[in-house]
């Protein structure tokens, strides 16, 4: 035998399931409800039937490797090609949106870096010809052996020399090498100089 | 704070591919499942998600931002399945009339056959694979249109307002829609239990 109260709600069971109906409308559901137990378990129905369907669903989904899926998708986009200034304002523009973090940490350590480097590179700089790796030594041998002085060469890479004219030996003793002495010291010759350089 | 769509749409409009694969990955899942749910073949409902990606992205700026850019994205999905379904030529995309103003006959539906003896915790009992397969299965026992609005719902949480913009139906079909729908799974469902108990000896959780 038909129920006329369960005909009237039977067509909103499945909005008021979802939440769909009106204050007073899903009030006098739930008045129904508490009378009908045909009603009552149809609701408790639609609702498991419901959360198995979306649990089932959910873990299909779960079984698929997602990983490289979005990947995939973007390989296959083929965007017009946009010329280069558009490419960069873009580039930079999503820089900005994307990676502005990266990218302002990125700058903060590259301007500390080189507020550091600058002075330390002007208080340790080398002046230039002088302890340079590339320069050779050569001395001159004068004719005049009875000369004072003696010039030292220094030949650069680039061609230039830096001549210096040192003191030569006045003795015989300045001449001879050094020899360890009984000690096993060496013992520094002793030159009389003219001047220094 | 996760930017909202129609932001990522508007930079994707201007070539961004990293606000569009923002978007992708945030409904990948729902949109596999909804295409799962259509076409059943899991490679296939893969491939589906991702054609649905693609032509999104082709007719971007088709998208006015009126609705919702998921309404839309499902939409599209929904079609590539439909069009999927026609060429294999499956039962499933044969076109099942069915009268929803038709006055429901009660004792089909099963009542009671699941709420009580299914029990409404799927952590219970639906967290399984077979049944969870079983489902799947079931849905290809149902008229497309059924399974379309089920899976929007189910698998989106559409509001009858999103449901009636997405598949362009009044609202007042969209809820006599969905009853019948859920009616015909409930009664597939139903027929699983049975023969799952039949099988176990066990009446009830």
């Amino acid at each position: 035998m038909k129920n006329p109260a369960r005909e009237k709600f039977l067509p909103l069971l499945s909005p008021y399931v979802d939440g769909e109906l009106s204050v007073e409308e899903r009030r006098q559901v739930e008045q129904h409800l508490a009378h009908n137990e045909e009603s009552a378990r149809q609701v408790a129905d639609l609702r498991a039937g419901d959360a198995l369907m979306r649990h089932a669903l959910e873990m299909q989904a779960d079984e698929v490797e997602w990983k490289g899926f979005s990947d995939g998708v973007m390989a296959r986009l083929t965007p017009e090609k946009l010329p280069w200034l558009e490419r960069a304002k873009l580039t930079l523009s999503e820089m900005l949106t994307w990676q502005r973090g990266p990218l302002l940490a990125g700058l903060a350590g590259a301007t500390a870096a080189v507020a550091i480097a600058i002075p330390v590179t002007m208080r340790f700089a080398t002046p230039d010809g002088y302890g340079a790796t590339r320069v050779q030594v050569q001395t001159v041998a004068l004719d005049d052996t009875q000369a004072n002085v003696k010039p030292v060469v220094m030949e650069t890479d680039d061609g230039n020399a830096v001549i210096w004219v040192v003191d030569g030996p006045e003795t015989d003793t300045a001449e001879q090498p050094k020899k360890p002495a009984e000690d096993g010291k060496v013992k520094e010759p002793t030159t009389t100089k003219q001047g220094e350089l | 704070m996760a930017t909202d769509d129609l932001t990522l749409v508007q930079r994707a409009r201007k070539g961004d591919q990293r606000a569009f694969k923002l978007l992708v990955e945030r409904y990948q899942r729902k949109v596999y499942s909804v295409a799962l749910g259509m076409v059943k073949d899991k490679e296939e409902a893969r491939d589906v998600a991702q054609e649905a990606f693609v032509k999104v992205y082709k007719y971007l700026d088709h998208f006015k931002g009126d609705a919702s850019f998921y309404t839309w994205l499902y939409r599209i999905t929904v079609n590539i399945c439909i069009d999927v379904l026609r060429k294999k030529g499956s039962k499933g995309d044969e076109h099942v009339e069915f009268d929803e103003s038709v006055k429901l006959d009660t004792a089909e539906a099963g009542i009671g056959a699941l709420g009580s003896r299914l029990g409404t915790n799927p952590q219970k009992s639906a967290l399984r694979r077979e049944l969870a397969e079983r489902i799947t299965s079931a849905m290809q026992d149902i008229p497309p249109a059924h399974r379309e609005i089920l899976l929007l719902r189910e698998v989106e949480g559409m509001s009858y307002e999103d449901l009636s913009r997405t598949l362009e139906i009044p609202k007042g079909t969209v809820m006599s829609r969905l009853f019948h729908a859920r009616l015909k799974m409930q009664k597939i469902l139903r027929e699983y239990v049975e023969l799952d108990e039949s099988k176990t000896g066990v009446g009830s959780e």
